[in-house]
Formats: C-alpha cells, structure tokens, sequence
C-alpha cells in the first residue's frame, strides 16, 4: 500500500522535499548586517561607480584584447582535447562497439574513466598539474580539457544510448557492422544535441579558463585578478566586459552552428 | 515462378513450429510457414495478432524461443548480421528507419553497407560511392530531385520512397515490409504498395508485406496469411479468399481461439 503511494507519486514526493530543503537553507542564512560586512558598502559603491566609466586607455584595450585572446585560445584548445577524449571513450562507454559478455565491462569501465576525469575540478587538475610541471599553456590546456572531457563524454554516452534503435535496426538489416552504424547512424544522430552542447560547454570553457587564470596562467582572469588587488576598479570592469563580449560571440556563433545542423 | 521450382529451389522462407512469448502474455503459438521464392505474401490480422513479431523474425531481428527458420536453406542462427543477411532478406518498416540528418543519397546508398568495408564507407559520407546505384534507385521510385535534400525535410511518403530506394540498392532476395503504406493517403499508399509489388516482380524478389487493408492486400497480392492471436488462422491463395472469412478474422466477438481454417494451402 504504502509502496504504492510512493511508486504513483515519487515526482510529487522528491518535488515537496526539494522545496523544503530550499526553504530551510534560506532559514539558515543569518539575515542581519553580517551578510554584507561593514566596509563592504563603501567598495560596492566604488565599483558601480566604475562600472559607467571603465578604462579604455589604448594600453588597457590592447591587454585586455591579447588577455581575451589567451582566454579564448585556452578554452577553445582545451575544449578540443576534450572533444576528442569524449568521442573515443564515449562511444566505449556507450558500449555500441561490443556486443556480448564484455560488454557491460567494457561500458562500465569506460563510464568509470569518465567519472574520474570530471569527479575532480579544473581547478583542481590545474593545482595538481602546476605542482608537477610547473605553469605553461599546456598546464592549462589539460587542466580543462580532462574534466571537460570526461563531461562530455559522458553526455555523448548518453546521446548515444538515447538515439531512436529504428533507424539503427534498418542499418543494420542492410548489412552495416558496429563501426558503420557508428557513422551512418548513431554520430549523425546524435551530432546536432551535441554540436550545441559542445557550444555551450565553450562558453563554460572560457570561464574555467579566466578562473583557472587566478592561478597565474595568465589571460583574462589573472588581469582581473592584478587590477583588483590595485583596487583600479575601472580597468576591472573593462576586462569584465571583454569577459562578456567573448561570452556573447560564443552565443553568436553557436545559433550560427545551431541553424545549419538542426533540421 | 511460383510454384514451379519448388521441389529444385529452397524455400524463401521456412519456419518449423516457432513459438515465441513475450512478458504481457502474447505469444506466437507453434507456427509453421512455408513461403517459396518470388511469392508475394499479405500478412493480415487483427492489432496485436503478432504480424511485427513474425515479421521480424523471419528478418532474422528477433529469436523465436524454440522451433525452427530457415532462410533461404540456410538455419537462421548460422547467418550472421552484415553481407550474409543482407544479401537475403531486407526490411521496411512503417516509419523511423532512415536517419533524418543525413542527406537522402545517403540513406540510400546505406543499402550497400554490407558490399563496403569501413574505409569505402567512410569515403562515401563525402565523395559517394556506387553513386549510379542510387542515382537509378531515385529515378524507379520518382524521387530524383531531392537526391542531396536532408531526409528530415522530406514527407512521410518521400521517406517511404527513400526506403524502398535502399531496398532497391541493397536487392536482398526477400522484402519484408511491416506496415509499409498505414503512414500514407490512400492515393499514396497505392502508388507504393504498386511500386513495392512491381518491383519485387521485376527483379524476382520474395515479397512479405503486413497490411492493415485487407483490400489492398487482395488487390496486389497472390498469398493471404491471417494472424490471430498469435496463430495462423487462415492461410489462402488469394482467389480463394472471401468476405466472410475476413469479416471472421476481425470480428471481436467471436472466441480467441477460434479454429483454424487452413493450415497449409
Ligand atoms: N518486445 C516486446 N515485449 C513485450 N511484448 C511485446 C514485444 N513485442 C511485441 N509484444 C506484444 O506482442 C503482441 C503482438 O505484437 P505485434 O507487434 O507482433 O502485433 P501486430 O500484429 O504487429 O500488431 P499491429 O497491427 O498493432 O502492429 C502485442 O500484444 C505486443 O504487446
Ligand atoms: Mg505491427
């Protein structure tokens, strides 16, 4: 009876408990002057001044074009490696390759590896790659491409367990192996859910790549990082609207994508 | 050809007392099938009878739980997936089998899958192979316009077309087609169902086909095997079909195991 009720209404069950954890959270929050401390008025000011009048000196336009550039150059070249990690373990991991006993292994192995890589932050990877080889640009590429990677793949996985099996079956009655399928079937199929997954996790990207800056790799982040420690709000903001700008274009060029691969 | 060389020629298609059960409790009673070469063959019966089940198993897509198919003097179980296969028997279903985002020459040429290795097929997604195959296989089913178009944008009839092209490409010996025209209008459904018949008769193809219409499959086909519950419950030459026997078949009243009228023609 009481199994019942629970089976017929999980939806309902985990919607009611969500919203009462959220409620309680909020009664945990201390709302007095603590959350905001006492100097924090003060600088919050300050920097919405500086909001309306950024610094657009040539020096600063110029560094925050090459910082932007750098940003972009890490996201898109960790993004990469990470395309290229998500499709070969993906594809093991979706377990389309192997029929039979090993394949449950084999999905299950892979779908581990993936965990593993996205289980542990950028951040982090990054920390533990500057211990081991010191800061450089490739630092910074594997740092983002192995979580990104392993999200990815993951995803791919999914997408391509959840492409319809019609399509596969026909191909398959036509005499198409497990690698045909794979091109003829499931990577067209899954190609367009991916291509803008793909685009959103760039813009993603940049962001890890600008944090990821904080810890001296240079680029947008490290920038924003520097100038806020001289407290030059203006030049903060600059950066932070080179930040957004690049955002926007990302979005710009993935409804480009987006439009020729949907049909 | 019917008929005639069926003491020379393995049947198309032999099955030998399958049975196969599903969780739901339908299941395909102990069945027996003979269908020699080059016959065409009508599937009819009420939803649910089983018609998608044993069409799949003769395509080799599904095991029966026990009994027998032969395919072509060939045990089932012993041809493999790919060439082996596909070389005999070839399948369209009523909708979903071509993959939307690819251009339609793709899916297309997709019937020669099991001729090329991985590289052939691989080249073929930018320079396409065997291009004149599909190039004919668009001109017999009228649909020559749209060979780059994205299969997506095509009507469900064009889909329909496109399907039959890939058949046309792939010339497995046998056709199965599971509900090939419920899709359609009847203006439509006639057109492929006179395309799908006269081309099977061209090239000398077995031809299975489960309709809905029992007046389409009496029109255009020479063998009736009804399906109910699970049994044969008549199996005819066409000429020997009539309405009462049909009006049988689909009546609901009448009892679930109502007698088989004839077994073997
Ligand atoms: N994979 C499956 N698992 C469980 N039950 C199934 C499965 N496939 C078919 N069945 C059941 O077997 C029965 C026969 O199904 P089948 O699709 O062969 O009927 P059909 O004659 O093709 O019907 P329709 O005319 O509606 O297509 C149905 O009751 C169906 O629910
Ligand atoms: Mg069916």
């Amino acid at each position: 009876m009481a199994r019942q009720f629970v089976k017929t209404h999980d939806r309902a069950i985990l919607t009611v408990i969500l919203v009462a954890a959220f409620a309680w959270s909020l009664s945990a929050v201390p709302w007095d002057s603590t959350v905001i401390h006492a100097g924090g008025k003060a600088a919050i000011l300050q920097m919405l001044k500086a909001m309306v009048r950024p610094d657009l000196s040539p020096e600063t336009l110029k560094l925050a074009l090459v910082s932007s550039w750098r940003t972009l150059a890490y996201a898109v070249a960790g993004m990469s490696l990470a395309i290229a990690i998500a499709l070969v373990f993906g594809v093991l991991a979706a377990g389309i390759l192997v029929t039979g006993r090993g394949r449950l292994a084999v999905m299950g192995f892979f779908r581990g590896v993936l965990g593993f890589m996205r289980a542990i932050h950028e951040l982090v990877w990054a920390w533990l790659f500057v211990a081991a080889t010191g800061l450089s640009p490739l630092t910074a590429v594997f740092a983002l491409a192995i979580p990104y990677g392993g999200t990815l793949g993951r995803i791919l996985a999914d997408m391509l367990n959840d492409v319809p099996p019609e399509p596969i079956r026909a191909l398959r009655a036509s005499g198409a192996g497990k690698l045909q399928l794979l091109f003829y079937g499931y990577l067209p199929m899954a190609m367009a859910d991916m291509t803008s997954y793909i685009m959103y996790r760039l813009e993603c990207a940049i962001r890890s790549a600008t944090i990821m800056s904080f810890v001296g790799l240079g680029g947008l982040g490290y920038q924003i990082h520097l100038s806020l420690q001289d407290l030059h709000y203006n030049q903060v903001w600059t950066f932070i609207f080179f930040l957004t700008a690049l955002v926007m274009l990302v979005d710009l060029w993935s409804n480009q994508l987006r439009r020729g691969l949907v049909p | 050809m019917n008929g005639v060389k069926k003491n020379t020629v393995a049947p198309m298609f032999q099955l030998n007392n399958i049975t196969k059960s599903f969780g739901g409790g339908f299941s395909l009673s102990p069945l027996s099938l003979v269908i020699q070469k080059g016959e065409t063959v009508a599937l009819v019966g009420p939803s649910g009878s089983g018609k998608t089940t044993l069409l799949n198993i003769m395509a080799n897509i599904i095991r029966p739980d026990s009994g027998q198919v032969i395919i072509d003097g060939v045990p089932a179980q012993k041809l493999r997936p790919g060439r082996e296969l596909s070389r005999r028997v070839g399948m369209v279903h009523q909708q979903f089998d071509l993959v939307d985002q690819l251009p339609v020459i793709h899916n297309v040429l997709a019937g020669r899958l099991g001729e090329w290795g991985l590289g052939r097929s691989l080249l073929s997604l930018f320079i396409p192979q065997d291009k004149h195959l599909a190039v004919h296989a668009l001109e017999r089913v009228g649909l020559s316009a749209k060979i780059y178009q994205r299969t997506a944008y095509l009507s469900g009839g064009e889909q329909q077309r496109v399907a039959l092209a890939r058949l046309l490409v792939q010339r497995p010996a046998a056709i199965l087609a599971d509900e090939p025209v419920s899709s359609l209008d009847p203006a439509r459904a006639e057109d492929l169902l006179r395309m799908l018949v006269g081309f099977a008769r061209e090239d000398e193809q077995t031809l299975v086909a489960s309709l809905h219409s029992v007046d389409y499959a009496r029109r255009y086909f020479s063998r009736l095997i009804a399906l109910r519950d699970g049994a044969v419950y008549f199996d005819l030459p066409v000429s020997a079909v009539d309405d009462g026997t049909l009006a049988r078949l689909y009546d609901l009243g009448e009892d679930a195991n109502g007698e088989a009228i004839c077994q073997n023609p």
